[in-house]
């Protein structure tokens, strides 16, 4: 999810009775083969269930993420404190 | 600030943690590759010091020892991406809580593989291999596997860490 989140951030997620996963939400999601991601939602299909996207383009495609169901996802990310920036070093 | 606090809890009771990146997680991990990369060096070491002892050298011998020495160096940096994985990917706090001298282990297993690189001191080689058989130990410890020593069956006949299994 580079560049929005990075490795060491910490977030808060929180799923509502209510609301509804909109696409752009970035979402932590229990995924049957990754286990526990966090990606952002690229499509809302009718049948209440989702496409999931990477923000890097490095990422795992949407295709290998396949479908994932409402009940996969734990929470939408409401709450992102970022790692603070350690200073550049220079390779030995 | 935030951040230092959020971190602060977090060490004394962690939180759940979501992965982002693109790796799989296949779990997959095991040191064995690290410690026969290790033991390849030296044996490759151990050729390069027979060619040393030859009174002449052939350009057979001169073509051999070109690809030991390659072999030798590709081995080395073999046991440094190896264990970087093990140590970036599988080692997370709990691991690191229990073998809290891990990081200067590992440290030291790629000063030393570097070594291994720019020298052909059989020393080097052997200390690469207990560093590396060390850290084999604390993997295996780590998912409750039990291990022993013995001497790997194979030239260099060197004592390595294996796992109980089964």
């Amino acid at each position: 999810m580079s560049p929005s989140l990075c490795d060491g951030d910490f977030i808060v997620s929180f799923k509502g009775r209510l609301r509804r996963f909109k696409v752009d939400d970035i979402v932590v999601v229990q995924h049957s083969l990754y286990g526990v991601i966090v990606k952002r939602i690229k499509e809302v299909y009718p049948t209440d269930s989702f496409a999931l996207i990477g923000d890097n383009p490095t990422s795992t495609s949407t295709e290998q993420m396949g479908t994932i169901e409402k009940n996969a996802i734990i929470g939408r990310v409401v709450l992102h404190i970022r790692r603070p920036h350690l200073p550049a070093r220079n390779a030995p | 600030m935030i951040y230092s606090l959020l971190n602060t809890i977090n060490r004394i009771k962690p939180f759940s943690t979501a992965d982002a990146h693109c790796d799989i997680p296949c779990k997959i991990y095991d040191p064995q590759i690290a410690q026969i990369a290790a033991l390849s060096v030296i044996r490759f070491i151990d050729l390069i010091q027979e060619l040393e002892q030859k009174e002449q050298r052939t350009l057979a011998d001169h073509a051999t020892l070109s690809r030991l020495v390659r072999e030798k160096e590709i081995h080395a940096a073999k046991v440094k991406e190896e264990v970087r994985t093990i140590w970036g990917d599988y080692f997370k706090q709990p691991q690191f809580e229990q073998f809290p001298d891990t990081h200067e282990l590992v440290h030291q297993i790629m000063l030393t593989a570097s070594a291994c690189k720019q020298g052909i001191g059989r020393e080097s080689g052997e200390k690469l291999l207990t560093l590396v058989n060390e850290f084999a130990a604390s993997f295996w410890q780590t998912k409750g596997v039990d291990t022993y020593k013995a001497d790997c069956p194979y030239p260099p006949q060197m004592q390595t860490v294996y796992p109980k299994l089964g």
